[in-house]
């Protein structure tokens, strides 16, 4: 191997020396006469001098190095010998990896020292930075191994060097326009890049093994050459690209019932046959494809799941449920051939899971969907400055200098705002005066009467006048978990000191319980008729009902321990089971059945 | 050594593209035995030396060297044998000692660099010689050493003078002789010359048309002893027959009488 090597380099020595020469005085005449010394920046180095250093001298060498040994029939001299044509072939191999190195790293220091005499930064050639020539040079590498392949194959050195440098260019520009116009697909260019580098150059180098030993290079007969090469080259490619391919498929692909996936969110559809669920994955997948997500709408009864999947599906509020029971309706963000934002409008059959309709609508009609729920209104999220859609059909834009909270009343909703640092200031808007009145806290929810009491759900419990005057405070010990009905006329609090009624309408308070099962968190859930209420507790759990303003509750069993509610439809609650990995539907009297399993 | 015959041949075809060069040649070489295989330009003779040292392979046939097929044992074949092609390529930067390095360390333990040395001494080359600046003589004796330096049992010449200058094809066929009395190798040799069959073979194989058409003894050839009817009536050997025939007339009648 020794002595191969050894005639690779007696024979190849000339252009080397040659290029060693080159190197520092085009480097000295590109900065001297091109760009100026004082212009020259190391950036120019890593991008440009080095790998295009690299890049001519690869060319160069692995142009001839099988070619000029076929065409003059030299191949035969080794071919009489009781040497193996693998030997032959690894010995060009490594004459041009190893090669191709130390001309790499004698570029990078005859560089190092030209930006240090001309005054430059140089430690960017050593350090992290020099990582901008990763794709760089492994595209050039790239390009000498396909010029080695076809230095095998057509057996003219010239011609071979262009057909490499071709097989890397053509894709690199292909690569640019996808970046350009479309994104590349949400993956992670540079990391694909560089698996179809590594994968390039393992075909080329299949391939020219290839022809070399099953082609009989040394009987010189061309097509056979280039058969056996172009098989062994596709025997390499193909299935690499399959792999990255379905790699990429797999990771976004989400199925139910995948233990990978990651579920959250969660929304009943009014009839609480269904819950809508959002499924992801965590990280970023092969080639640094995205996390994706898609949405799953899943039936209670059966545990039938719905997947709506793809990117930019987008469930927007209400709007969803209103083509009636069983029915579905998701929102798409896509992009019009004009280059304005679109959006799509898909009505799903949820029992069938068949789309029935779809609709195209530009951003700027689609008012009534671009809007999500708003306590008792409606907020336009796409406008700037937001607009709020009042139930009696009437909008305001959000105050300048405010921002809309989540109380409401039919009346009017609050405001905050914020005044320096973490501070805020707060307040209601009146919608038939347009007036805005200063509150002392943040209200939380607002009575029928404008001129009646907002509370503040903090530590402790406040009685806001919303016509001015001293604002009441209410010790009920430290809370740790509220909920307020969906039609936002009760709420409950769970504190240290019990369990606490709220009522809206006159901003007046009543103990439940003494003490409650709540230690902390999203545990007290509403049926949709905001008249039944469950407190999930660690142990047992509390039911509750409203009649004529006053709650009772009851205790009943609720296992396994949710620790992620979604739904209670008054009967039953839909959440995240503690240690199961899963998601249950859960009766009140201690059964349940497991719906999706879920990391 | 092998105890098998170094070279049989029997019913060998090959064919280049639709072209069928050889139809079914028989042929064997016993050990010690010098045979020259005739033959007009374009008769094949190159094909079977290069399918014997296992470059090329056959179409059909059966074909052994010292009991190996030389193309699926092709390694140990040529482990065993020395080939001169008929236009030795080497690179014109290489050097005498580059070629016998390359040579030698594909050889191993069957080099023997003395007697590399002393036919380097015997055919005038120094290892620092460059080879492009060789003469065609030169380079032809140089494939002759390289061929050779290992001892091998099977011996595979494809016109080792041609086209050299009489000198040259003195000292190169003088060499040849001498090396062929000491080693006991099989050799056979590819030519259109009869001075060469006259000088170095013990055997003839005439190749015409695709096959051999008559083989014999050198001496029985020229004298007309010993051929079967058939042979001495075949197309192909009455051209080269007439061709020995007419040389041998030529001397009697220049020599005078023998005292």
């Amino acid at each position: 191997m020794r002595s191969l090597i050894a005639k690779e380099w007696r024979e190849s020595r000339a252009l080397i020396f040659g290029f060693l020469i080159l190197a520092p005085v085009a480097s000295v005449l590109i900065k001297w006469l091109l760009v100026g010394f004082k212009a020259t920046e190391t950036t120019d180095s890593l991008v440009f001098i080095i790998p295009g250093a690299f890049a001519l001298f690869v060319f160069a060498l692995s142009a001839d190095l099988a070619a000029a040994d076929i065409s003059s029939g030299r191949i035969a001299f080794f071919a009489a010998l009781p040497t193996s044509p693998a030997k032959v072939w690894a010995a060009k191999t490594l004459f041009l990896a190893g090669s191709a190195l130390l001309y790499l790293g004698y570029a990078l220091v005859v560089e190092t020292m030209i930006l240090a005499l001309a005054g430059k930064a140089t430690a960017p050639l050593m350090g992290p930075e020099a990582a901008r020539m990763t794709l760089p040079l492994t595209a050039v590498m790239t390009a000498g191994a396909a010029t080695f392949l076809f230095s095998t194959l057509i057996d003219r050195g010239f011609a071979a060097a262009l057909a490499g440098f071709g097989m890397v260019a053509g894709p690199w520009l292909v690569l640019g326009a996808i970046r350009k116009n479309i994104g590349g697909f949400g993956i992670d260019l540079e990391a694909a890049s560089l698996f179809a580098c590594v994968v390039l150059i393992v075909a080329s180098l299949s391939g020219s093994a290839a022809a070399f030993l099953s082609g009989r290079v040394h009987l010189k007969a061309r097509l056979r050459r280039v058969l056996v090469a172009g098989l062994a080259f596709l025997l390499v490619l193909l299935p690499a690209t399959v792999w990255a391919g379905v790699s990429v498929r797999n990771w976004l692909t989400i199925d139910a019932g995948d233990e990978q996936v990651r579920l959250g969110g969660g929304r009943p559809t009014p009839d609480g046959t269904w819950a809508l669920l959002s499924a992801s994955r965590r990280g970023k997948g092969p080639f640094g494809a995205p996390s994706p997500q898609e949405d799953w709408a899943v039936n209670l009864e059966t545990g039938v799941v719905r997947e709506f999947g793809g990117i930019g599906w987008f469930m927007g509020g209400d709007e969803e449920f209103a083509e009636g029971p069983g029915r579905l309706a998701l929102f798409r963000h896509s992009k019009a051939p004009d280059g304005k934002a679109n959006w799509l409008r898909v009505v799903y059959d949820l029992n069938t899971g068949r789309p029935l309709s779809t609709r195209s609508v530009q951003r700027s009609k689609l008012y009534g969907w671009t809007s999500i729920p708003w306590g008792l209104h409606r907020l336009d999220i796409t406008r700037s400055p937001r607009r709020l859609l009042t139930a009696d059909g009437r909008t305001f834009d959000q105050p300048e200098g405010w921002r809309f909270s989540p109380a409401t009343a039919p009346w009017g909703v609050g405001l905050r705002r914020r005044k320096g640092g973490v501070s805020y200031s707060f307040g209601v808007l009146l919608f038939d005066t347009g007036e805005i009145r200063e509150l002392s806290h943040h209200p939380h929810s607002l009575p029928d009467d404008p001129d009646g009491f907002a509370v503040s759900f903090g530590q402790p419990i406040r009685r806001i006048p919303l016509a001015g005057g001293e604002t009441e405070e209410i010790d009920i010990g430290k809370p740790n978990s509220r909920s307020l009905s969906p039609d936002l006329r009760f709420a409950v609090i769970s504190s240290s000191a019990g369990l606490y009624l709220v009522r809206s309408k006159d901003a007046s308070i009543e103990k439940i319980e003494d003490e409650t099962p709540v230690r902390g968190g999203p545990f007290i859930l509403w049926a949709n008729d905001s008249r039944t209420f469950l407190v999930l507790g660690h142990g047992p759990s509390l039911k509750g009902t409203i009649r004529d303003g006053h709650a009772t509750v009851e205790q009943v069993q609720v296992s396994p321990r949710i620790i992620f509610p979604v739904h209670f439809d008054g009967s039953r609650v839909l959440g995240f089971g503690a240690g199961h990995g899963s998601y249950h539907v859960s009766e009140l009297d201690g059964s349940s059945r497991q719906l999706l399993p879920v990391r | 050594m092998s105890t098998a015959e170094p070279i049989t041949i029997q019913g060998l075809k090959k064919r280049y593209g639709k072209k069928q060069v050889l139809t079914g040649v028989t042929l064997s070489v016993p050990r010690g035995v010098t045979t020259a295989l005739l033959g007009r330009n374009g008769a094949g003779k190159t094909t079977i030396l290069r399918i014997l040292a296992g470059l090329l392979p056959r179409n059909g046939g059966e074909v052994s060297v010292a009991g190996l097929d030389p193309w699926k044992q092709a390694i140990r074949v040529k482990a065993i044998t020395g080939y001169v092609p008929d236009a030795p390529m080497f690179h014109p930067r290489w050097r005498v000692r580059d070629a016998m390095s390359l040579v030698k360390s594909a050889r191993r333990r069957s080099w023997d660099e003395r007697e590399a040395r002393r036919l380097a001494e015997t055919f005038q080359l120094a290892g620092s010689d460059r080879i492009g600046a060789l003469s065609k003589g030169a380079r032809a004796k140089l494939s002759l050493l390289l061929a050779l330096s290992h001892h091998p049992e099977v011996v595979l010449l494809d016109e080792p003078a041609s086209g050299l200058d009489p000198l040259s094809r003195k000292e190169v066929l003088g060499t040849l002789v001498e090396i062929m009395e000491r080693e006991g190798a099989a050799i056979l040799i590819s030519t259109h010359r009869l001075d060469d069959v006259e000088r170095l073979a013990e055997r003839v194989a005439f190749l015409k048309g695709g096959e051999i058409v008559a083989e014999g003894l050198t001496e029985e050839l020229r004298t007309g002893r010993g051929i079967p009817e058939a042979q001495l009536e075949h197309p192909g050997l009455t051209e080269l027959y007439a061709a020995l025939l007419d040389r041998e007339q030529e001397k009697r009648e220049v020599q005078p009488c023998a005292v």
